[in-house]
């Protein structure tokens, strides 16, 4: 008898065993994974079907109740605190694509007609948000409600008023007529939930918490590369954001007209307003960039590493708040051509669109760099699971 | 040891496919072919069996055979004292029922 199953059926047998050991927590992963390559290559000798056994590991991995200690390899404490901050991670990163895409009002009525493929690209990415974002509350909502049953039930009453509140600022969303009520109520819930939920996790023992994992520093190279990376990846959208605010953008505002011709056609002031707010928003942000990348070289430089998640979240926070202010930069100019232009044609450019998706996916990475549990050490989880 | 919450025919099959060990560890395979239940029944039960305190489990220590190797499954004193007495009760239960229809080969408890 051999440990690999030689005939195609027991290889795809053997890769399905494999794919369901791998989605097992670590402290058990080996454990099962070995049982059931060796049941799979026993499997015929007494008369079970291979395949059954391959079905029986998928089966066996997603009933698995992965929150309790021996499975996960941390205490319970510990496991509902790490689902409470994947819930918070999820609900808030759902939040931000679901207002940006309301704000914007969906992609048919931001952008001005483009190439046929790039308008259609774009509205499937934009329904694509608008999918994401609902899912990613649904994904917040059950995580919440995992990590209440194992806490407490005051955690079950932070669960239900998130779960309110934010049914209500969906439905708030969906329904213009009760927009108010809805809103209102769901603001207050979610509120609630909030401070609730930080006076339940202030109030959690510290008892059934790992140990506390410092970080490894950075080795100076990899430090020094990493700033480069990101001071290089902000300065190019500010560059990106730059050429939008003067090409792109007036464009995407007027109806046919070239750029000569745009901005011809402005008023001296509202030309010169217009344009100083753009040069008011490419110099602040690139001082800020710049400050960013001094500041972190300085930290490496006396001594207090940097760490790479610390790093790129700032990064990606700061990504995200110039973009966040890059469309308020071409408010002027955008009045200037409304008011001088007519028929105004609005919206904004497709790469503005863009920009603007760009600007919530880097909030996000900064949530989940910031705020997500750091993958805990396995020798941490490890001596853990044998406790 | 803790009771189990949940007490299924599938339960009552494995047990008694343990309790016919006598107290010799059992391979899963043969629990899965003994009782006829399939391996996604089985896995999770000998799973929930063993985290309950019912069952211990160890690797087989058999130099003679390569590759991956066997796990092989008994039950505690506890858990075999109170697996004769849960497949009993449950016995008791079904026999009512069977009297008033045919017996499945399950029925009776014997092992495939």
């Amino acid at each position: 008898m051999t440990g690999s199953p030689a005939r195609p059926a027991g290889r795809l047998a053997a890769c399905v065993v494999g794919v369901a050991a791998m989605t097992l927590p670590e402290p058990v992963r080996e454990r099962h994974r070995q049982e059931w390559l060796a049941d799979l290559a026993g499997a015929e000798g007494v008369g079970v079907s291979p395949s059954g056994v391959a079905v029986g590991a998928l089966v066996f991995s997603a009933t698995l109740n992965r929150d309790a200690p021996e499975v996960s390899g941390m205490p319970i404490g510990e496991v509902a605190r790490r689902r409470a901050r994947w819930g918070i991670v999820a609900i808030a990163a759902g939040g931000v694509f679901g207002v940006g895409s309301y704000v914007v009002g969906g992609f048919a009525s931001a952008i001005r007609p483009t190439l046929a493929p790039v308008e259609l690209a774009l509205s499937l990415i934009d329904t694509a948000i608008h999918a994401l974002a609902i899912t990613l509350l649904l994904i917040g909502v059950a995580q919440l409600w995992r990590a209440a049953r194992l806490a407490s039930p005051l955690a079950t009453v932070t669960a239900a008023l998130a779960t309110v509140g934010l049914a209500c600022l969906v439905a708030a969303a969906f329904e213009p007529a009760l927009l108010a009520p809805f809103a209102l109520t769901g603001l207050v819930a979610v509120v609630g939930a909030a401070i609730l939920g930080f006076v339940v996790m202030a109030s959690a023992p510290l008892a059934g918490r790992l140990p506390p994992q410092p970080t490894a520093p950075l080795p100076n190279r990899r430090a020094v590369l990493c700033i480069l990376a990101a001071t290089v990846g902000l300065l190019a959208l500010v560059a990106v954001g730059a050429v939008d605010l003067l090409v792109w953008g007036p464009l995407a505002q007027t109806d046919g007209l070239t750029l000569d011709e745009v901005y011809a056609g402005l008023g001296a002031v509202d030309r010169a307003n217009g344009i100083a707010m753009i040069v008011g928003w490419i110099v602040i942000w690139t001082l800020f960039v710049v400050s960013f990348a001094a500041f972190a070289s300085l930290l490496q430089w006396r001594g207090r590493a940097v760490r790479s998640r610390g790093l790129f979240a700032v990064a990606l926070l700061g990504g995200s708040a110039l973009l966040f202010f890059q469309p308020w930069a071409g408010f002027s100019l955008g009045m200037g051509i409304a008011d001088t232009l007519p028929p105004y044609a609005g919206g904004i450019s497709p790469v503005g669109y863009l920009l603007m998706l760009v600007g919530q996916a880097s909030f996000v990475g900064a949530l989940v760099l910031g705020v997500a549990p750091r993958r805990p050490p396995r020798d941490a989880v490890l001596a853990a699971s044998l406790a | 040891m803790q009771p189990l919450s949940r007490v299924t025919p599938a339960t009552v099959d494995v047990l008694e496919c343990l309790l016919e060990g006598a107290g010799t560890a059992t391979w899963g395979l043969q629990v899965i072919k003994r009782s006829s239940r399939p391996p996604g029944t089985v896995y999770p039960l000998l799973d929930r069996l063993e985290r309950a305190g019912w069952v211990r489990s160890h690797w087989e220590d058999d130099d003679a055979r390569s590759g991956p190797r066997r796990r092989l499954y008994a039950l505690t004193a506890d858990g075999a004292e109170a697996a004769s007495r849960t497949v009993a009760a449950f016995g008791a239960r079904r026999a009512p029922a069977s009297a008033a229809a045919p017996a499945s080969p399950r029925g009776s408890g014997a092992p495939a």
